[in-house]
């Protein structure tokens, strides 16, 4: 069974036409199922937490990557061995704030439909930030950061610069290290490590474009997996 | 490897790279090869090479397979194969290695001992000091 899990900020009418589209296509493709609309009295882990206790097989998060990142996350909280059988599916309402769906081979709302009824699984390894979860990158900007890798040493850059961590998601990758870049000008630093521990007391830390996390945060590879709809296109 | 003519060295062969805006505390561990431009304090240890920029400064003690050194160190230097000193560089420490190569201008303050041999003596001098010692 299908779940749709429309994030609030689909609620304020401005996507009302492309949604029906897509509904429209979804119901020709035989793709309709439950749709769950996020608001003040629906909570997104509590939808998801139900929707996997009752069997879902495939959740649909409908949205940006704020909504893709979040119920990444959700699902991988979860405490049950049903989540293992969930499929995550992607329909990016907004053209700029979808590097996600973007990256998994989905261009479009039209190309959204397509890819959910081609069902091309890919699995993922997720990267762990303190409680939470991401796929692709973490940043933040280095003034006032002190970094803490594998217990070993610590970098303190001295001028301000951009950071990033970057996660290998396929499965495949023999590479069971994080990497993390230090960005100032031209210049580049780069660390591989299996944790790092960061403080920034100044700025958060943006998880795959989306999520920001406070710190002090503790980064590291998780055993958490999770399993996306992919279109053929996708940039992994 | 690092080649000689390249003075940036190569990132994209390098697993740890420390930019010039970049200071580390600690001890770096590493199977592959490193590049530093910044600051370290602490130890260096690593399988692959090391290549040290000339703006860097270091305060450590360096193992690895083979180093090409631009600036300064404050630290004993053991380099299984080859050392090259750029003439831009500092160093006041003890060097050992197997092969060498120092350009005009660098300035060393240490001690040299070179080849294999040496290393294989030290350790047999090293021992018969052990024994003579249970001895008495």
């Amino acid at each position: 069974m299908y779940v749709y899990i429309y994030d609030e900020f689909i609620n304020k009418g401005r996507h009302d036409k492309a949604l029906y589209k897509v509904e429209k296509r979804l119901t020709d493709l035989g793709l309709n199922g439950k749709t769950i609309r996020l608001g003040t009295t629906k909570n997104l882990k509590s939808a998801i937490d139900d929707e996997i206790r009752q069997g879902a097989k495939t959740i649909v998060a409908v949205g940006n990557d704020q909504t893709v990142a979040q119920v990444i996350n959700v699902i991988a909280n979860n405490q049950s061995d049903e989540k293992y059988r969930l499929c995550l599916g992607i329909i990016p309402l907004e053209e700029k704030e979808n590097h996600l769906a973007k990256i998994m081979g989905i261009k479009n709302l039209n190309d959204a439909c397509e890819v959910l009824l081609g069902r091309r699984l890919e699995t993922f390894k997720l990267a762990a930030i303190n409680n939470d979860f991401f796929l692709f990158n973490a940043k933040t900007e280095t003034n006032n950061t002190i970094i803490e890798i594998d217990k070993s040493f610590i970098i303190q850059p001295t001028k301000t610069a951009y950071l990033e961590i970057n996660n290998s998601p396929k499965l495949e990758n023999p590479k069971k290290l994080l990497t993390l870049k230090i960005k100032e000008g031209d210049a580049e630093s780069s660390f591989s490590f299996q944790e790092m521990l960061l403080v920034n007391k100044d700025v958060p830390i943006i998880t795959d474009e989306a999520l920001p996390v406070k710190t002090p945060v503790k980064i590291f590879l998780s055993d958490e997996t999770i399993k996306i709809i992919v279109g053929k296109d996708r940039k992994i | 490897m690092f080649k000689q003519e390249n003075k940036g060295g190569n990132n994209k062969e390098a697993e740890t790279v420390i930019g010039p805006s970049v200071m580390v505390k600690g001890n770096l561990n590493s199977s592959g090869n490193i590049i530093i431009e910044g600051i370290l304090k602490g130890g260096i240890k690593t399988a692959g090479e090391v290549y040290v920029g000339d703006k860097a400064q270091i305060t450590a003690n360096v193992e690895a397979k083979t180093a090409r050194i631009g600036g300064e160190i404050r630290g004993n230097l053991n380099i299984e194969e080859f050392l090259h000193i750029s003439s831009t560089a500092k160093i006041f420490g003890d060097i050992n290695c197997a092969s060498l190569a120092v350009e005009q201008g660098a300035i060393i303050n240490g001690t040299f001992s070179m080849g294999k041999e040496f290393k294989a003596e030290k350790v047999e001098e090293k021992e018969e000091s052990e024994i003579e010692q249970k001895l008495k």
